[in-house]
């Protein structure tokens, strides 16, 4: 068993852009450590924010609620509504919710 | 009457410490366990042992139910929401949320829908919140969204002709 299985890591091939590439080279370099650990690193922080991009792309596409598009983003409600902020995206409220009928009660 | 607050409504009352208002608007508040996941139990520590709220799960019966009827109209809702309405009919409850597609399934099953608009209003009928705290609060939860900044000018004007 690879040791990098043994700690909840998997071994993966992706094919990358060769300006990326020589980015993250230099930028191991410069931090002295492996490119693996700078990919590593970079999709964590990378994966995050492409999963709410999908979960408001979904959220605005309709048919999903806001709880549900915070469990595809992976993020807690209170979380994925401060990221739809940051992205400008304001949730969608019922608008025929009337208070006429408890005012006049 | 008993009122089941979905998770963002729960958070909203929260975050502003307003949770307080349920009691007294409500005969009786219960949440789904599933919120504990996200919200910090003991928030809920003082209305528990106040008496007015409860937190349980609602039956699979009823959850399998909420799932038929998201099959049916092809909204697809988190656990949290689907346990907040599963409860509302397991205890012929009142939904307590915005979101446009819980109060779409909330409708299909004929259940009451309120938000946080009409949980000012009662508790400020109940002298549980000042007018001027009323519109302070509402401020700040809908800020500058046009469609409800409209909705809030409608209930601002609704409370100062109610004085």
């Amino acid at each position: 068993m690879y040791q990098s299985q043994m700690f909840g890591n998997s071994r993966v091939s992706i094919s990358i852009p060769n300006d990326l590439l020589r980015d993250v080279t230099e930028l191991a370099r410069q931090k002295k450590t492996s490119r693996s650990i700078i990919l590593n690193e970079s999709t964590q922080l990378g994966f995050r924010e492409v999963a709410v991009r999908f979960a408001i792309e979904e959220y605005q596409r309709g048919h999903i609620s806001v709880g549900r598009a915070a469990e595809i983003s992976g993020l807690g409600l209170a979380e994925f509504m401060e990221e739809m902020k940051k992205h400008g995206i304001t949730p969608r409220y019922d608008e025929e919710s009337s208070t006429k009928e408890i005012v006049d009660e | 009457m008993i009122a089941i607050p979905d998770m963002q409504i729960a958070i909203l009352l929260l975050k502003h410490n307003k949770f307080g208002l349920l009691n007294d608007s409500y005969e009786k508040i219960i949440i789904p366990t599933a919120y504990i996941t996200e919200i910090t139990g003991g928030n809920f520590d003082t209305p528990i042992s106040e008496g007015w709220l409860e937190i349980y799960d609602p039956d699979l019966e009823n959850m399998m139910h909420i799932d038929r009827i998201e099959s049916k109209t092809g909204i697809k809702l988190s656990v949290c929401e689907e346990s907040c309405v599963a409860l509302a009919i397991q205890n012929k409850a009142i939904v307590l949320a915005e979101d446009r597609e819980i109060n779409t399934v909330t409708k299909y099953l004929e259940l009451k829908v309120e938000g946080i608009s009409q949980i000012i209003i009662r508790a400020y009928k109940s002298n549980r919140i000042s007018k001027e705290d009323s519109v302070r609060f509402l401020r700040e939860i809908y800020g500058s969204v046009s469609p409800i900044i409209t909705r809030y000018i409608n209930l601002e004007e609704q409370l100062i002709k109610s004085l």
